[in-house]
């Protein structure tokens, strides 16, 4: 007992004594190593969702499904040329950061906010963002409640390592309100929670609302407050250091960005393989335009991506769509139609 | 001649140094080189992780302690607030691993040895019973175990969704547990007499039921009540003529004293309500007492208040228990010394019980504070009482606290909104903490009912045969005979439960509770400092087993036969 008491303080002293002398080089991503690795492997390996319907869905079919997981794949064919060769690990609010250092999945797609502390913290690069969101509060809608500040005595359930758990704690502080704000692990299990009427209300992003709504029996029994707590841009990221497959990541979303302006779907991108429209050609590496090759992969992998895939809009309809998220006047339409949706030139 | 034998072949030496050969040494060594293996692996190790997390921007560090958290935690002490310190945060973790530790650690034990004592009891029923329990409780695991606590037991309760008494709330009147305590004060009346004791709790339960009843019925009526106490009391005093079977005498007895006494109780609630030293401001309370509720925002249960004489009341009766010792003390030295005997104990807790009752009568005849202060920081005012209740500017429990009694009881209280019930006053015991700690206690009580049951089964037969034969009854051969030879055996496997229980403890993150471990998740995802984080909720738990075995150590140390 004593015995190996003393034996963990002396390694405990000399792990202390050899990090803080330590001065080598350190080990990390360098450029080329996670394609090389995805392309030996022959799949990508993403961080995702299972539980949250139109985002990142775990099927009855046992396939994972949504708008996140859609990213995932479209990385997969800009490298792969396949866009089924993705190997889903679903991840709780609280294991991203963890499964991000680690260095164990190759990219992350999974309604995460882009924030300045996990930029800096978990040795990841964000990608642009894919979904403009804001938080929101879910409540019954038997309550009659209109604003948050009318659940004051209540309690609220939210989830494990979000910025929503953050953000609902500096609102309920800031606005002196009496809300009790309980953590669960994960969203199902908030969302049992709630149902159960442990507490009058959950809170989280407002698309996380909205497909959980849906998954209601009566999804009218629910009512989403109007006001809008915080900035939510979620978008897929990487492991910091490597900075090609970074850009892949960021190039592919923008190519996606891009088709849509040009209107280039998976279903018409045939008759776009011969066009004479310069910037298509860039788009989709088309005659000696280069694309791909300047990422080191294959020139032509917006083609791969638009084909299997399909671009922006298209994502959004086939997966958001059905959640009633309407594009239309929303952040998340395209900067020509007054949204947010903007991808620099591909030259 | 040479007596050299020259075929001899020439023995080949090596010869070590002297200290090279002795074993010692060579075990000395081989340590060292092991443990200097083992270290330079693990600091390599810790190192490249470190390191890693450095080229991400990760620096492990442990400032970050003294950052703004941020994080909202339901399970707080009220002075905690999202605006405070990750310590602050950690701070809290711990405190709610303590809470559900100790009390769980002290549960399991009373629950785990009355189950080994029934895991070993001549009734079938009961012997089946808990030996299904153990079997059940041990073979599944504790985490399923927690989830049906929580999800299937505790968010399936009542919602609390009318006034009190009310449908939906499971109200159990303060007479219930007085129906407890009032059957073990009897129990133990009778346990020393030759009536029969069965006989009596069943009369007790009999009359129980029978009162409930009487009340569904009938209402709560005083009337009523005062002349179901005196046939109850007629029924004690004349039980003995009515019948010489012993076991209806028991049970008549029974039935008469829980209707006497319940009513006398009720009498002492109303004197010490009288007195200020219960308050229930909005209900006609000896109608229904409801004093606990069980719901599915948690359990409630009344809750004490101090007031301006708590501290001075508490001071003397202090006082009053090192009197009590003292004279306790000097009685026995009087008993050994002439060989009198002297019923001390009885003495010293009267004596004990005089001055603490006489300090509250003393306190609660003093006249009640007549002004009051409202509002707090620098708006606080100081006004009259009455005016301060006419201006409905106090909370209940400010207005529960303007009394001259040293202590004050404030039953739960509730309101009604659009969410449903609203607590307002009673202390509150999350569903959180009250499924982790059924959860624990239950399952770790199975283990040790099995420790216990063994530990019972290493006396050896002949000593109980021994206290049979000594004439000392069933419970008498328990306590003394053959718990204090079984704990020698119970106490050490005892101390491994304790620990599994206290880092058991760790799984209340699958359930909301804000434990050490649910904290430092929160934190090491906000902080980004993952490795320091970690390295801090290892150090808690860490402490807590080391502290724990400590304990252990030192009471098996106690325990053990002293030997020469
Ligand atoms: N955008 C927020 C919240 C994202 C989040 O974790 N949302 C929850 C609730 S919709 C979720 O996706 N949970 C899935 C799971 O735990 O399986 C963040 O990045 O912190």
């Amino acid at each position: 007992m004593r015995k190996a008491l003393v034996f963990t303080l002396i390694v405990a002293l000399l792990a202390v004594v050899g990090v803080s002398a330590q001065e080598d080089e350190t080990e990390e991503f360098t450029p080329g190593e996670i394609v090389a690795r995805i392309l030996e492997r022959g799949e990508l390996i993403c961080g995702g969702n299972q539980a949250v319907q139109g985002f990142g869905f775990l099927n009855e079919a046992g396939e994972y499904v949504g708008f996140d997981i859609d990213f995932c794949r479209a990385v997969a064919a800009a490298i792969l040329g396949d866009a089924n060769a993705v190997s889903v690990r679903p991840l709780t609010g609280a294991e991203r950061q963890a499964a991000m250092q680690s260095g164990e999945i190759d990219m992350m797609s999974r309604n995460t906010t882009f924030t300045l502390s996990r930029d800096a913290t978990w040795g990841a690069v964000f990608g642009p963002t894919t979904f403009y969101d804001g938080q929101g509060v879910m409540t019954r809608a038997e309550y009659g409640v209109s604003s948050i500040a009318e659940l004051d005595g209540t309690a609220m359930c939210v989830q494990a390592g979000t910025t929503t758990e953050l953000n609902i704690g500096d609102y309920v502080s800031a606005n002196g309100l009496d809300i009790e704000i309980l953590t669960f692990p994960d969203a199902n299990s908030t969302w049992d929670a709630y149902l159960s009427g442990r507490c009058e209300s959950w809170t989280t992003d407002k698309s996380g609302l909205a497909s959980f709504r849906l998954q209601a029996e009566n999804p009218s029994d629910h009512v989403i407050l109007p006001e809008t707590l915080s900035k939510e841009p979620l978008g897929p990221l990487s492991p910091s250091g490597d900075e090609q497959f970074a850009e892949i990541v960021r190039w592919v979303v923008y190519g996606m960005i891009t088709a849509e302006e040009y209107g280039i779907t998976s279903e018409n991108i045939d008759s776009f393989l011969d066009s004479e429209d310069p910037n298509i050609q860039r788009l989709l590496g088309l005659g000696d335009n280069a694309s791909g090759s300047y990422l080191g992969i294959n020139n032509q992998f917006m083609v791969d991506v638009i084909r299997q895939v399909g671009n922006y809009g298209e994502v959004y309809e086939r997966n958001l769509a059905p959640l009633g998220l309407d594009r239309e006047g929303s952040l998340n339409a395209l900067w020509t139609e007054g949204g947010l949706l903007y991808a620099p030139p591909f030259r | 001649m040479s007596t050299a034998n020259p075929t001899a072949p020439k023995q080949i030496e090596i010869t070590l140094p002297k200290f090279l050969r002795d074993l010692r040494v060579l075990q000395a060594i081989s340590q060292i080189v092991f443990v200097l293996a083992v270290t330079t692996a693990l600091s390599i190790l810790i190192v490249s992780v470190a390191q890693q997390l450095q080229a991400r921007g990760a620096v492990p560090n442990y400032t970050f302690l003294s950052l703004r958290s941020g994080i909202p935690l339901s399970e707080a002490p009220d002075w905690y607030d999202v605006n405070d310190t990750f310590f602050d945060t950690f701070t809290v973790g711990i405190i709610n691993t303590l809470r559900v530790v100790s009390i769980g650690l002290v549960l399991s034990t009373i629950l785990g040895v009355f189950l080994g004592i029934f895991l070993l009891s001549s009734n079938w029923l009961i012997r089946t019973i808990s030996r299904a329990y153990v079997e059940i409780l041990r073979n599944s695991p504790l985490l399923v175990q927690l989830y049906f606590w929580y999800y299937v037991f505790m968010l399936n309760l009542p919602r609390d969704e009318t006034g009190i008494p009310g449908e939906g709330i499971f109200v159990i009147p303060l007479r219930a547990p007085l129906y407890i305590i009032l059957g073990v004060l009897i129990w133990l009346f009778y346990a020393r007499r030759t009536i029969s004791p069965p006989g009596v709790l069943g009369g007790v339960l009999l009359g129980a039921v029978g009162m409930e009843l009487i009340i569904a019925v009938f209402g709560y009526n005083l009337a009523l009540m005062l002349i179901l106490a005196i046939i109850g009391g007629a029924a004690f005093f004349f039980a003995e003529r009515i019948t010489k079977n012993e076991l209806q005498v028991g049970r008549i007895q029974g039935i008469g004293l829980l209707f006497t006494l319940q009513y006398l109780a009720a009498l002492g609630f109303t004197l010490l309500e009288r007195i200020g030293a219960l308050s229930y401001a909005n209900a006609t309370w000896l109608e229904v007492h409801p004093a606990f509720f069980i719901s599915r925002s948690g359990f409630i249960s009344p809750e004490f208040l101090s007031t301006q004489n708590t501290l001075p009341w508490l001071g003397i009766s202090l006082l009053g228990l090192i009197i009590a010792i003292g004279l306790n003390n000097y009685w026995r030295d009087i008993s050994e010394r002439t060989g009198r005997f002297i019923p001390r104990t009885t003495y010293a807790t009267l004596i004990f019980l005089v001055i603490c009752g006489g300090a509250w009568l003393f306190f609660s005849s003093q006249p009640a504070p007549d002004t009051v202060t409202v509002g707090d920081g620098e708006e606080a005012v100081t006004m009259p009482v009455e005016q301060a209740r006419e201006e409905e500017l106090l909370t209940i429990h400010q207005d529960a606290k303007i009394s001259s009694a040293p202590l004050v009881i404030l039953l739960p209280q509730s309101e009604r909104t659009r969410f449903g019930t609203r607590i307002l006053s009673g202390s509150q015991i999350s569903p959180e903490y009250a499924a982790l700690l059924i959860g624990l206690v239950i399952y770790t009580s199975a283990f040790i009912g099995e420790i216990v049951r063994a530990g019972i089964q290493a006396v050896p037969y002949g000593q109980i045969e021994a206290a049979r034969s000594l004439g000392l009854t069933m419970p008498q051969t328990l306590r003394l005979i053959i718990l204090p030879q079984a704990l020698r055996v119970i106490i050490p496997p005892m101390g491994n439960q304790y620990l599994n229980l206290s880092k058991n403890s760790s799984l209340a993150t699958a359930i909301a509770f804000a434990d050490t471990y649910a904290v430092g998740l929160s934190i090491m995802n906000t902080s980004g400092q993952s490795i320091t984080g970690f390295s801090i909720v290892l150090l808690v738990y860490l402490t807590m087993s080391l502290v724990i075995s400590a304990v252990m150590n030192f009471v098996n140390s106690r325990f053990q036969l002293v030997t020469r």
